[in-house]
């Protein structure tokens, strides 16, 4: 009996032992989950369920796609970063719940960005500042001006507490200016009171104001992009009138720390020839969303800076 | 004609053979996640959606509409036939719809529904598509204060909806709206009320705690007095045609849930249910010689919330269609839907791609009576399920409920939830407790909440804008009159005046 044990624990480990490097030359053997943190039917669904379909003919795998949402985003960041690391369980995310929602929900298993693995970035989307087509401004000098003449008068729609919030912060502190900030809880919202005429000013996704700017219903005052948007040269970016101010919403594809660095490099190339995918470009520019692929560790040290500065900032509060 | 030409043109569209068999497909595919509780309309959508993918643009969204609105009529199936709501449209359905059922006339609560919803989807897709423009600006013109007050008006005359003590009423309504503010606060993003874990920062979903309180619940109660589902008396066809006495009932509710149901999709929230909770409320204020049969089976009583749960399903098209808005997220899909096309929603996706939105509309009509072809051979299958042997219906019902809720966020604290309201509500409704004002709680507290913080961060947290702007002074001014209104009477019937025509309260 105790034998037959003995013999069956040794056969297990070799087994083991054998299946380790046997997995490394062949991963992925099985289905790769990829987890969204947000429900089925958002625009990050949309784009998860874009970013799976590119990464199976690379990784020669199917990638299911599993939406784990709640805790402001934090929930399926959990999921995944409680997997084993063994690069079958990855996510897609915003730098939101990764860096602002994180510091609101207490007992998570994670914290700083040095305690999951970035992959790579796959996009970022941008803020804009519009404003009534019947404003008395212009322009973004004209509207501060404005401010300045009458402060506490103007009042802007966005959202509050995280990247909307931050960026519009940040300038208002530039700038010198007493706005009211609105906060919605949403996009949809946001610029529903915008256009219900309640707010003169509003802060959001440039992919939702843009479609209200082509029908007229809103003029563009600047966008915190580092650069002008190919489609509406037109529009000045905060940073070349003098606010160096640039919200960036980036998505990035995720995992557990401690990846095999072999399982690693595989993934990484995943992500990058999915980048490429014209379907995946089509779904993000769609959603007006600028396609690069973008190197982990860089993505790292971004997501740190903006984690560390609402870290201070729930410090001081 | 202008009108007459764009709709001649979407129906070009709609009719060519892949849009029917889209809108086909998607009817059947909604009807199916109508029927099975706990498997959201969202999921479905979900799912199918990167198959739209391959398809033309308008073939797609076709599709995806179809799944949306086909829910709502497959929601009905369970709430009548075993007190399950499929969706939670059709939470009020399981009150007079089931115990409708339970008089042996299951086949006939199902004819109704299925006829409520068709008339109910085709009036509000004409609305539609007469005062597309129109409406949008109507929508707008509701904000963060007029929500407040329309959720404190709802809260106020849909206490007492399903009768009972208003004190304990009351009570529920205040779990409710308390149960609802554990988890992710939506203003603000940060959790509240719970204890530090990650389960409580989830909240408590709609759909386990209505299924828990009225499914789970109900399953115990059969288990426990025996008494069993409604019987399937008959099946044959001339035995489920309502009668001719029915109709008449049925008929004014089915128009006034039309005409409801479409106002409250225009607007933000859980439209679906409000809709329904509204419908009922006025069915049961109208009410005269049958308002005491209300709670027992009142044709009324299912057939105004199940017009009103499908008109809501095509109004709340509105917003995106006029606006590219979406306010709720099955019409946030359908947007989705549409941007991974390469299509750009918003105020000119009328103007730029005409074909989309009426070929939409158009195949809508055509959706709709498949639907209704589809719906009533069903009815006859439907109601041989009530024939199924107790143990293995029972049985099967935990299972599927079970995985729907699941499945809908792959969390165990949702079945956690799911079982806690089963229990809670057996033993709550034992003690002649009502659960429709606890669910009600749940969907308006967070309301409530979320526009007034909006409309005090609006203000500067100055409380008369609730009376400066006209609209929701309107509101106010009902919202004192529902207040009054009661103590009015009660004094009025004390001192003997109006001896009989005081309505009750």
């Amino acid at each position: 009996m105790t034998f037959q044990k003995l013999v069956t624990a040794t056969l297990c480990a070799a087994a083991t032992l054998c299946a380790n490097p046997l997995r490394a030359d062949t991963f992925p053997t099985k289905p790769v989950t990829l987890v969204v943190n947000y429900p089925a039917g958002g625009g990050s669904d949309a784009i998860g369920r874009a970013l799976a379909r590119a990464m199976e003919k690379p990784l020669g795998q199917p990638v299911p796609v599993e939406n784990v949402a709640g805790g402001g985003g934090t929930r399926g960041v959990t999921a995944v970063v409680t997997a084993p690391p063994d690069g079958y369980r990855i996510g897609v995310a915003t730098n939101s719940p990764m860096t602002i929602a994180v510091h609101n929900v207490a007992g998570l298993p994670w914290n700083s960005p040095g305690t999951y693995e970035i992959l790579g970035g796959i996009g970022s989307m941008y803020n804009a500042v519009c404003a009534q087509p019947d404003a008395p401004f212009n322009t973004l000098k004209e509207m501060v001006d404005y401010a300045k003449k009458n402060p506490g008068q103007l009042k802007v729609s966005s959202i509050k507490g995280g990247l909307n919030q931050y960026t519009w912060d940040q300038f208002a502190k530039a700038a010198g200016i007493d706005v009211r900030f609105v906060p919605y809880s949403g996009d949809a919202d946001g610029i529903a009171s915008f256009l219900g005429k309640n707010t003169e000013l509003v802060n959001l996704t440039w992919p939702t104001l843009r479609a209200q700017m082509d029908a007229g219903k809103a003029k563009c005052l600047a966008i915190f992009a580092p650069a002008r948007v190919t489609t509406h040269p037109d529009v000045p970016t905060f940073k070349e009138l003098g606010y160096d101010v640039i919200t960036t919403s980036d998505y990035v594809v995720y995992a557990p720390k401690d990846l095999p660095a072999d399982v690693r490099k595989k993934l990484v190339a995943a992500v990058e020839t999915a980048v490429k995918d014209p379907d995946f470009v089509r779904v993000l520019s769609a959603q007006s969303i600028v396609v690069a692929f973008q190197d982990g560790g860089d993505m790292k040290t971004r997501f740190t800076e903006v984690y560390d500065a609402f870290a201070k900032a729930k410090g001081a509060n | 004609m202008d009108l007459l030409s764009a709709m001649a043109s979407g129906f070009l569209v709609a009719l060519q053979p892949e849009n029917i068999l889209a809108a086909l497909v998607g009817a059947l595919v909604g009807t199916a996640t109508g029927v099975l509780p706990g498997l959201g309309v969202l999921g479905a959508m979900a799912i199918l959606m990167p198959i739209t993918l391959h398809l033309a643009p308008v073939t797609g969204i076709i599709m995806l509409a179809g799944i949306y609105y086909g829910a709502m009529y497959g929601g009905s199936t369970t709430a009548i036939l075993l007190k399950i709501p499929g969706e939670s449209g059709s939470i009020v359905t399981t009150i007079d719809g089931y115990e409708f059922a339970r008089k042996g006339r299951a086949g006939a609560a199902l004819m109704i529904c299925a006829v409520g919803s068709f008339i109910a989807g085709t009036v509000s897709i004409l609305g539609l598509s007469l005062f597309l423009p129109f409406l949008s600006d109507a929508a707008l013109s509701f904000s963060s204060p007029e929500f407040c007050a329309l959720a404190v008006l709802g809260a106020l005359t849909l206490i007492r909806i399903t009768g009972g003590d208003p004190v304990m009423g009351m009570m529920m309504l205040l779990v409710g709206m308390g149960l609802a503010t554990i988890g992710v606060d939506a203003v603000g993003g940060s959790t509240r009320f719970t204890f530090g874990t990650e389960s409580l920062a989830l909240g408590f979903d709609l759909v386990p705690v209505a299924l828990g309180l009225y499914g789970m619940s109900e399953l115990l109660q059969v288990l426990q007095t025996r008494k069993g589902f409604p019987k399937a008396e008959s099946v044959r066809l001339r035995d489920m045609v309502p009668t001719r006495a029915e109709w008449s009932r049925a008929w004014p509710a089915i128009v006034r849930g039309s005409g409801i149901g479409f106002f409250i999709g225009l607007l933000p929230g859980p439209g679906s249910l409000t809709s329904t909770f509204a419908s009922y409320g006025i069915e049961k204020g109208l009410a005269r010689e049958h308002k005491r049969e209300f709670g027992k089976g009142a044709v009324e009583g299912f057939a105004g919330p199940e017009a009103a749960n499908n008109a809501v399903a095509t109004s709340a098209l509105v917003p995106v269609i006029s606006l590219g808005i979406p306010f709720t997220p099955n019409v946030a899909l359908l947007l989705g839907a549409l941007i991974v096309q390469g299509i750009q929603p918003g105020p000119l996706l009328l103007s730029q791609r005409p074909d989309i939105v009426w070929g939409l509309l158009a195949s809508m009509y055509i959706g709709n009576i498949a639907l209704l072809v589809l719906n009533l051979p069903l009815v006859g299958l439907w109601v041989r399920l009530l024939r199924v042997p107790q143990y293995i219906l029972v049985g099967s019902i935990f299972v599927v409920s079970i995985i729907g809720v699941y499945t809908m966020r792959s969390s165990m604290w949702d079945l956690v939830v799911l079982f806690s309201c089963g229990f809670a509500g057996f033993f709550l409704r034992r003690m002649g407790f009502d659960m429709a004002p606890l669910v009600l709680g749940l969907v308006l507290g967070p309301i409530f909440e979320k526009s007034l913080r909006e409309t005090l961060f609006l203000s500067g947290g100055d409380l008369s804008i609730f009376v400066t702007r006209p609209i929701s002074a309107v509101l106010v001014g009902l919202c004192v009159v529902a207040l009054a209104l009661p103590t009015v009477f009660a004094w009025v019937k004390r001192r003997g005046g109006w001896s009989k025509t005081v309505p009750a309260p």
